[in-house]
């Protein structure tokens, strides 16, 4: 494979912002945040739903040979990030049952691993058209999944920071690693590999599928954070 | 003789190898061992040590990518792709309650046929091969179906079982293209006549007990 300087210089430009923000975000926070952003930034890395589908989302967008077009597709990923983090947290505690159903299931994990599953599954020529969807639901779905994941207390905000920085790092990660496979293994061996780990997505998002219907465990609406306003029990005043 | 700058790119390749390598077990992640993980039915690393020490999943995992390296052309990602997406439809036929009889028989039958398929290096026609590797995945993925609901982390588990499938698979292929040449795959072969007297000694336990 030809060496493609511009898609290096993506590479190195994208780990050095991340690694920058990163490091920058931990180091200006306050001691008593710094765990915070510590658990933020590897939360990524220890839910294993989340972190397949974010390497099948890296390896998706490996696929982008043009460099613009892939730092569009970051510029995607890491804007559904921000929106997830700000504006699907209201629209989702709003609306209780989709909320109950969020947290219930991992149907955030599930969704992000059918999607970018079927994304590697299908020929490559279909595929460039899916990079911009695949980036814009996984980004979606990251925010959505450190949202929810955050503690419930002053410094939530430096966590859900943090996680989708280190989201959007594991995706950088696996683009770069997944590119660097490309040029060691042969072009059958690598598409078969692809393939392969599509299959794995979408039979684990299948299986995680029929397990949330099959288990029907939802938490109890105690669980669930207030709504608002209109959620607060008159008959408990005094 | 190569010249520099080829070993250095020879040299380059290795390297690169083996760094893709370490970032993958790097990024697997070390679950927390106050969790419940110990059982044999727990989180991640139950489900993904799963296939791996159960003989006879790893088996006819490995005969399936062996076959789908022996026969060659699309069938070399066509059977190990179709096994794993066969088999989460048979585990949710193993979750959903549905009584399948002869589940042990029918995978210690497919270690047996899959194994002569490698021996008698059968080239099947692409639609046989997929039907046959479907049959037998739905036996593999009930086996694992009825246990899933009991695992403390279900979820995890059938993330593992997947994975684990998956890598036994690449392996499998791997195996297959390394011993398509020496001795004119007669290696290979052998390997596949071990696979079927190992099924032999897995079907003879549901047989006659």
């Amino acid at each position: 494979m030809p060496l493609n300087r511009g898609l290096g210089i993506v590479y190195i430009a994208a780990a050095t912002v991340i690694c920058g923000i990163s490091i920058g975000l931990r180091l200006s926070v306050p001691i008593e945040v710094a765990h915070y952003v510590d658990n933020g930034l590897t939360l990524p890395i220890f839910r294993y739903g989340l972190l397949f589908a974010l390497i099948a989302c890296g390896v998706v967008l490996s696929g982008e040979r043009r460099p613009i077009a892939l730092i569009s597709h970051l510029a995607v990923l890491v804007t559904a990030v921000c929106f997830g983090l700000q504006k699907v947290e209201a629209i989702v505690v709003t609306y209780q049952p989709l909320l109950q159903l969020i947290i219930g299931y991992p149907v955030v994990t599930m969704a992000m691993g059918m999607t970018t599953g079927c994304a590697l599954l299908v020929p490559p020529r279909i595929r460039i058209w899916l990079f911009p969807i695949v980036a814009a639901y996984c980004g979606l779905g990251l925010g959505v999944f450190v949202v929810l994941e955050s503690p419930l207390d002053t410094y939530y905000g430096w966590f859900s920071l943090a996680g989708g920085i280190g989201g959007v790092a594991v995706v950088i990660a696996s683009i770069a690693v997944t590119d660097g496979a490309r040029r060691v293994f042969t072009k059958s061996s690598f598409a078969v590999t692809e393939r392969i780990l599509g299959s794995w997505l979408v039979a684990a998002s299948l299986l995680l599928a029929a397990l949330t219907i099959a288990l029907q465990r939802p938490l109890d609406s105690e669980q669930l954070p207030a709504a608002g306003p209109n959620n607060v029990d008159v008959s408990q005043r005094p | 003789m190569k010249s520099t700058d080829d070993r250095n790119i020879g040299y380059g390749a290795v390297c690169l190898k083996v760094l893709i390598a370490s970032m993958a077990l790097c990024l697997t992640p070390m679950p927390a061992l106050a969790h419940l993980q110990d059982g044999a039915l727990g989180g991640f690393q139950s489900g993904f040590t799963h296939p791996i020490v159960g003989f006879d999943h790893l088996l006819a995992m490995l005969a399936v990518g062996i076959w789908g390296a022996q026969m060659g052309g699309r069938s070399v990602w066509t059977l190990p792709v179709t096994f794993p997406l066969i088999m989460a439809a048979g585990g949710i036929v193993g979750i959903s309650g549905f009584a399948l009889p002869h589940v042990e028989l029918g995978i210690a039958l497919s270690v047996i046929v899959l194994g002569l398929a490698i021996a008698f290096a059968w080239k099947a026609q692409e639609w046989t091969a997929l039907l046959l590797i479907a049959t037998f995945a739905v036996f593999h993925g009930y086996a694992h179906g009825i246990e899933l609901p009991q695992a403390v982390d279900p979820a995890s588990y059938s993330i593992g079982f997947v994975v684990a499938t998956g890598v036994i698979h690449v392996v499998g292929i791997g195996i297959g293209s390394l011993l398509a040449r020496p001795w004119e795959g007669q290696l290979s072969r052998c390997l596949g006549g071990l696979i079927a007297v190992s099924g032999l000694y897995f079907a003879a336990g549901p047989m006659f007990s």
